[in-house]
């Protein structure tokens, strides 16, 4: 069998740099084009310090000047007077008891409630003493009854 | 043969002549009247001591059972007691009655007090214990009255009021609770041990605790003078307080 020779693609040839190029000669197909180089820009002084240097006058405020509002200062002044209402109506109970749900109240005792209150607990005590009175008599009978009993 | 027929007729009348006599001295074993009289009358005596006594300690039991301010558990070991005493009294009547010679009707006789000990012991035990237990109850109550006023007394102080007075008698009404506890807590087990045997050794076992019971209730009675002292105090205080904030 006979023996097969591969095929060698033949080398392209090297993309010659612009600079390489010489100068006239027909561009060659692979070559990028050279980037134009700006030549450098030496900054002067800015519009705003211009003035400054040549000595004139304070640079004229072009920006358009916001008017200011107070909006919310109003809001806040408002919510602090609604806040001071809802108080003085959850306190002061002008319209009767506020029942909010899922909070159970606290009754504030009247004078009259305390003042029962008072004799109530009074009541009890006076009661208790009473009781007090009545077992201590009851001792004293038991430990002073002899009735009976002798030496034998 | 004459003489010797005489002479066993003469014993023979002399021996049936004897026997009633050794008759006669075996009788008196037996009580004689008197003797029969005073155990009739011992028995009769007897008889009459027991069921005063087992009068007695009845009443005293209907007694323990619907008195107020005692412990079940007091009541029903005093009733143990008493009902002990009332069935051995009953057997001991019994028993009396059957007695033949004084040495058992003396004997029986004197267990009625002895063995007993109703009216020295039994009965001064069963209201002692009793009152013990009132004593007990009394200084409950007291101590609940305590608490109740140390709350006004700690309420006034938070108003700011002037709580100085109320305080230190406050302090003696705890002082006696304590006191009166101290005296009469371990009385009422004490005095369900005492038995008619303690008494036969010591005829004085009792008074020491009704002496100490009767301090008991000394320092009750002051404790609850100052319960008036601790309202009086707390109401000036209050008072004074009303007057400086107008």
């Amino acid at each position: 069998m006979p023996e097969t020779v591969p095929e060698e693609t033949p080398a392209q040839p090297a993309a010659p740099s612009a600079a390489d190029a010489a100068p006239g000669a027909a561009p060659h197909p692979n070559a990028t084009d050279p980037v134009p180089q700006e030549a450098p820009v030496i900054a002067g002084p800015s519009p705003m310090v211009q003035p400054f240097i040549s000595g004139g006058g304070p640079p004229p405020d072009l920006t358009p000047r916001r008017k200011r509002s107070h909006g919310g200062l109003i809001f806040l002044i408002l919510l602090l007077l609604v806040g001071a209402a809802a108080a003085f109506v959850y306190l002061a109970q002008p319209f009767g008891p506020i029942t909010i749900p899922g909070i159970t109240p606290t009754p504030t005792p009247t004078a009259a409630e305390a003042k029962d209150a008072a004799n109530s607990d009074s009541d009890a005590l006076n009661s208790d003493v009473d009781n007090l009175d009545k077992s201590l008599k009851d001792a004293d009978t038991s430990l002073s009854d002899r009735a009976g009993e002798v030496n034998e | 043969m004459t003489v010797r027929v005489l002479i066993r007729a003469t014993l023979a009348a002399a021996l049936f002549t004897v026997i009633p006599l050794n008759t006669v001295t075996a009788v008196t074993a037996a009580p004689s009247d008197a003797q029969t009289q005073r155990i009739s009358n011992l028995k009769t005596r007897g008889a009459a001591e027991i069921d005063r006594r087992i009068a007695a300690l009845k009443a005293v039991q209907a007694k323990t059972a619907e008195v107020k301010n005692i412990s079940a558990a007091n009541r029903a070991a005093i009733n143990a007691q008493l009902t002990g005493e009332l069935a051995g009294l009953a057997a001991l009547k019994a028993k009396l009655t059957t007695d033949t010679t004084l040495v058992e009707a003396r004997a029986d006789a004197a267990s009625i007090v002895s063995e007993y000990r109703v009216y020295a012991l039994m009965l001064p035990k069963a209201r002692l214990v009793v009152a013990a237990d009132q004593f007990a109850a009394a200084e409950d109550r007291l101590a609940q009255i305590g608490a109740k006023l140390q709350s006004k007394v700690a309420a006034a102080k938070t108003r700011g009021e002037n709580t100085a007075a109320a305080e230190t008698a406050l302090e003696d009404l705890w002082r006696g609770v304590d006191t009166a506890r101290a005296r009469t807590a371990p009385m009422t087990a004490d005095l369900l041990a005492l038995q008619p045997s303690t008494y036969n050794a010591d005829h004085a076992v009792l008074v020491g605790y009704r002496t100490t019971m009767g301090e008991a209730y000394q320092d009750i009675k002051a404790a609850r003078a100052e319960i008036a002292a601790i309202e009086a105090a707390l109401a000036a205080s209050a008072k004074k307080a009303g007057t400086q904030s107008n």
